[in-house]
């Protein structure tokens, strides 16, 4: 587009201009493609070596969870202070492919607290404790409001870890069946 | 003029190295865990005592006996529907007992401390002795009183009081 308003630019001006100008237009357009060419060429070159350093730090993440439900059950909230997810404990594998300098977190938000209707359970009653290497012990609370560490390295390859889940029981609670939707986000860079 | 374009298509170069490397180095994967909770209606009643005494007494000077136990604590513990009914009732198996000989339980009466309990007069039909909506904890304490009487037979009575906590 910026060339062809170069160039129309110039044919205006060679439409009433003299021999002189007519060569000065001519060295300008023939400047004007090299200058064009220069960057292209540059460009080409850039985008091929960055495609091939791409390729060989080529970097990926992978997120595997042993489950895609937790459950946790009615308890007397006076003999079972803290009800434990009958899933427990969840296998969590993180494999991650990059240089060895790569940083790899991996994280969880809560899309909101535990919904039953019009009654509500916060989701912060929800918390784990991680076992395994990089995996951050807590105990730790989910939130809704901001993302949670739940572990971190540095490095490639296959970290495998458990998360233990568990929600503070409580009289105040109405009965129903609570639920809610918490997703890990696992990033390497 | 060859220099000004040598320079510029290095920087565009170099911009677009850098943006290309970054795009290819972060990486991302996400998983979604959904968490059910269930709470089912429960309901839980501790009465401080399993048994009241009321002590002999001179009618004259002691219309109203106290119960030795006075006061008794009284904790309601529920799990409920948000807008659910709770309620406490107290309901005497018959009258004071002892032998052949009776006293009518409706002179049992007793007091109540604590948001939503309620006092009220013994009986062997079921007397509200509390009321409250949804879940939680609720203390308070009861006071119970025997009506005394120059009419009442020597003896030792007895009879027993049930209490009880729903929650739906």
């Amino acid at each position: 587009m910026g060339r062809q308003v170069w160039n129309n630019q110039n044919r205006q001006a060679g439409a009433g201009g003299t021999v002189a100008a007519q060569r000065a237009i001519k060295r300008g357009l023939a400047i004007g493609r090299a200058r064009a060419h220069t960057i292209l060429v540059a460009l080409g070159l850039s985008y091929s070596i960055a495609a091939l350093s791409g390729a060989a730090h080529a970097t990926s993440a992978r997120l595997d969870f042993g489950v895609s439900t937790l459950s946790f059950p009615s308890a007397d909230p006076d003999s079972v202070p803290v009800i434990r997810a009958v899933e427990n404990p969840v296998a969590v594998d993180v494999t991650i492919n990059g240089p060895h300098s790569t940083i790899s977190q991996l994280t969880v938000q809560a899309a909101g607290d535990l919904i039953s209707g019009p009654d509500q359970i916060a989701i912060d009653h929800v918390g784990w404790q991680g076992q395994g290497e990089g995996f951050v012990p807590g105990p730790a609370r989910l939130s809704k409001d901001e993302p949670r560490l739940v572990g971190q390295w540095v490095g490639k390859g296959a970290k495998q870890g458990s998360l233990r889940f568990g929600m503070e029981n409580s009289w105040d609670y109405a009965a129903g069946v609570y639920s809610q939707t918490v997703v890990y986000t696992l990033v390497a860079y | 003029m060859r220099k000004v374009t040598a320079v510029w298509a290095a920087a565009v170069a170099c911009l677009a190295l850098l943006t290309a490397s970054a795009e290819g180095w972060a990486a991302t994967d996400q998983q979604s865990l959904t968490i059910n909770a269930t709470v089912s209606a429960k309901a839980k009643l501790t009465l401080g005592v399993a048994a009241i005494n009321f002590p002999d007494a001179d009618p004259d000077s002691v219309p109203s006996i106290a119960a030795t136990e006075n006061p008794v604590s009284v904790t309601v513990k529920t799990q409920a529907g948000s807008a659910s009914s709770v309620t406490l009732t107290a309901q005497a198996n018959g009258d004071l007992d002892s032998g052949t000989d009776t006293i009518d339980i409706t002179n049992v009466t007793w007091t109540a401390t604590g948001a939503g309990f309620v006092g009220g007069t013994m009986d062997t039909a079921a007397q509200s002795a509390g009321a409250w909506t949804g879940s939680g904890r609720r203390d308070g304490t009861f006071s119970y009183a025997l009506a005394n009487s120059w009419d009442y037979t020597a003896g030792s009575y007895s009879q027993t009081v049930v209490y009880t906590l729903t929650a739906p």
